[in-house]
């Protein structure tokens, strides 16, 4: 993408077309004639509509799911017919990765290039990776009396829920689809409002991949209907979200008050980052750290929101950080040349605008940024923002803000760093910089986090899972182990 | 050499200024545009197209011009409300435009819109519009802004560039794109400036600038003229 032009792709972006229905039982479904408007951040005009799913639209597709799973193919066929499906959506995604791209970078705001390059790689991986797993499973047969054989198999756990954000519209939906159609399940997914139409985009994919109708249903709505109506729904055996704690724990109640599926949650994050004197190059560590927060627009669950300085080395890495912050071109998400693009959404711009009034109420220091910016727009674009001066009590060090946000916080020893670092309620990821082998390993352990980058940052690939610890959630996304989530452990004992 | 005769449908007007009573008008510019190309410029009635055969009313001309005007109903692409500044709505003035359209594109007529004419034929094929740009800040009226025209397509042809500064009027703006047209040019704020159809067999381009504004200045402008002349003469 980055050989063409701002204007071309502007062009091109009018070209799109968008879809405006359900995806339902390998059909597009106009809904019950609710709908929203699906506002594009990067200049706040109306972009489409699409249903607005009632209970009767999910129950049609969670129908359409149960029928695909109880008596459809899907679950029934050889691994490796499943296996080559989903080798052919990431073929098909493969295709399509301009018009996902643009759609993405559209509904959501994030600069194309990151759309493209970041965020469809990871989709046409995660598909491809799934894909090429699903024939090289094997099941278990413990050691048993002679007299016995025992069989442990996984099973698919039938029909899964998945309701996915708009940070990663389609890497997130891909990282649950996939490994759910791998392990033979069929899906409902509902896609945050802010970015419903790169999900019904990948809906469409499958049906035209070959899977059969009712395997992938995408419907539309928000959460206190359409995702409530999903969370109680009794045919639906497995819940997989990846949101906020707060929608995490309504999940949780939604299960307990219907039919106790299984609810695996991917929440929120404040997560660490400690700078040690010894890290082999404090330039890259402080390059990482801002890239981490301002990734993304910072909306993103692992991002570094917490910069953990030795005291010593405070002012070198911070100045090292607020001076990339100025760099950084913010912008219309369109044009190539940007580096950030626009928050999700007006409202969610005044969410993380309201954080940055309190962090100066609390005596935090700003040290860049803070405003909004490029107004005339229409668009919800923000300065990168850092504070520093972060007391561990401050509610801009304790709570997720999910924006281009920084605090920076200091210690004097290593104790005190692990201390500050697991001072959350969340669990997700830590990053850590230092050059003693001895030192990675003991803080690594000490941390209390799903992921702990050393001398890096969001750096993985399929082959390790990714989830949290605490109030980040439960269950783990990627590599083998998610397949965990989408299959049940069964026992056969047999007496010989 | 005769004058390709280049049929442009008059607009309603409540007044004229020689006129004592409403008139059928169209732009002094506009028309000395289709002249200085070597066009013969015939304002046509607005009939119904309910009780005429506007195709047949066609068949004599070479060429058509849909002009700006005032706004389309919005019920004509399918909205249900209808904006504040929706403003000079005229329901038979909407349906001889949008058959004008409609008709000119069937017949292989060479075919220049302009302003409310690119979003006559946006509707006439479908597409929708934005009912307003949201206020003064943001709309084009009484602007003179830049416009980036995508290589090789007629109306870069015809410009011969890939950048013109236009002027502009108008609130509205093309939201959903007809039944098979492109996008030739963009504004700075993502505002579609102009539409072509790559499935028609004669010239068409449409514009919502106003190139007669500074045609008489421009060559580039005027080029748009000549070229739907040109191509009027050897239809």
């Amino acid at each position: 993408m980055r050989n063409v032009t701002h204007e071309e792709l502007l062009i091109r972006a009018r070209e799109l077309g968008l879809p405006t229905q359900h995806h339902i039982d390998g059909r597009s479904e106009s809904g019950g004639g609710a709908a929203f408007a699906v506002v594009a951040p990067r200049d706040g005009q109306v972009l489409t509509h699409v249903p607005d799913a009632g209970e009767a639209e999910v129950d049609l597709a969670v129908a359409a799911a149960r029928r695909a799973f109880d008596s459809g193919p899907w679950p029934r066929l050889a691994p490796a017919d499943r296996g080559r499906i989903l080798l052919r959506i990431a073929e098909l995604l493969e295709e399509r990765r301009e018009q996902l791209a643009l759609t993405i970078s559209l509904e959501m705001g994030k600069p194309i290039t990151d759309a493209y390059d970041i965020e469809l790689r990871a989709a046409i991986t995660t598909f491809r990776w799934y894909g090429q797993l699903a024939d090289k499973l094997t099941d278990e047969s413990p050691h048993t009396a002679p007299d016995t054989l025992a069989l442990v198999t996984r099973e698919p756990a039938g029909v899964v829920g998945a309701v996915v954000p708009w940070n990663f519209p389609l890497t997130l939906a891909s990282w649950k689809v996939a490994p759910a159609l791998a392990a033979g399940c069929t899906v409902v997914l509902k896609p945050s409002e802010s970015s419903p139409l790169s999900a019904l985009l990948l809906g469409r994919i499958g049906t035209d991949a070959g899977l059969p109708p009712g395997v992938l249903n995408v419907v539309t709505g928000d959460g206190p209907t359409a995702g409530r109506a999903i969370g109680l729904h009794p045919d639906v055996d497995v819940l997989a979200f990846t949101g906020s704690t707060a929608v995490g724990r309504h999940f949780l109640r939604y299960a307990a008050d219907s039919n106790l599926k299984r609810v695996w949650l991917e929440l929120g994050g404040k997560s660490p980052n400690i700078v040690l004197p010894d890290a082999p190059d404090l330039e890259k560590a402080a390059a990482t750290a801002a890239w981490g927060i301002f990734f993304n627009q910072g909306e993103m669950c692992t991002a570094p929101s917490r910069l953990l300085v030795h005291s010593s080395i405070a002012e070198q890495v911070t100045d090292a950080v607020v001076r990339r912050a100025r760099e950084l071109k913010v912008g219309d998400p369109l044009d190539p040349a940007i580096e950030m693009g626009a928050l999700a959404s007006r409202g969610h711009l005044d969410r993380v605008l309201g954080h940055i009034a309190g962090g100066r109420a609390e005596g935090a220091r700003l040290l860049n940024g803070g405003e909004r910016v490029l107004t005339a727009t229409g668009g919800s674009f923000l300065q990168p923002t850092v504070f520093d001066r972060v007391d561990p009590g401050m509610r801009l060090a304790r709570e997720e803000i999910f924006g281009p946000v920084l605090s920076v916080l200091t210690f004097d020893d290593l104790d005190e760093a692990v201390r500050l670092a697991n001072a959350t309620e969340y669990g997700l990821a830590a990053g850590l910089w230092t050059s003693d082998l001895s030192t990675a390993h003991r803080v690594s352990r000490a941390l209390k986090a799903g992921t702990v980058w050393v001398n890096c940052y969001e750096e993985g690939d399929l082959t390790v899972p990714f989830g949290g610890m605490k109030q980040s959630g439960s269950g783990r996304d990627k590599s083998v182990h998610a397949l965990e989530k989408y299959t049940e452990l069964k026992t056969t004992w047999i007496q010989l | 050499m005769t004058r390709p005769l280049i049929a442009i449908p008059a607009r309603f007007s409540a007044t004229a200024s020689a006129l004592r009573y409403a008139a059928e008008a169209n732009a002094r510019m506009l028309v000395e545009a289709v002249w200085r190309a070597g066009g013969e410029p015939v304002s046509i009635h607005p009939s119904d197209p309910a009780e005429t055969d506007v195709a047949a009313r066609l068949v004599r001309f070479d060429g058509v011009l849909l002009p700006g005007g005032g706004d389309i109903a919005p019920y004509c692409y399918g909205a249900t409300d209808k904006h504040d500044s929706v403003y000079d709505v005229d329901d038979l003035q909407d349906a001889f435009d949008l058959e004008v359209a409609r008709r000119a594109l069937e017949s292989r007529l060479p075919l220049l819109a302009i302003c409310r004419g690119l979003q006559i034929v946006n509707v006439a094929l479908g597409g929708s519009l934005h009912q307003d740009m949201g206020g003064p800040d943001l709309e084009h009226r009484h602007l003179l802004h830049p416009v980036t025209i995508r290589p090789g397509t007629r109306t870069a042809q015809a410009v011969g560039a890939e950048k013109a500064e236009v002027s502009c009027y108008h609130h509205q703006r093309v939201d959903r794109l007809g039944n098979g047209l492109t996008v030739a040019a963009i504004a700075e704020d993502g505002t579609v400036e102009a539409l072509e159809l790559p499935r028609a067999e004669s010239w068409f381009t449409a514009v919502q600038w106003h190139p007669e504004d500074t045609a008489s200045t421009d060559s580039s402008q005027q080029n748009l003229f000549d070229t739907l002349v040109r191509s009027a003469r050897s239809s």
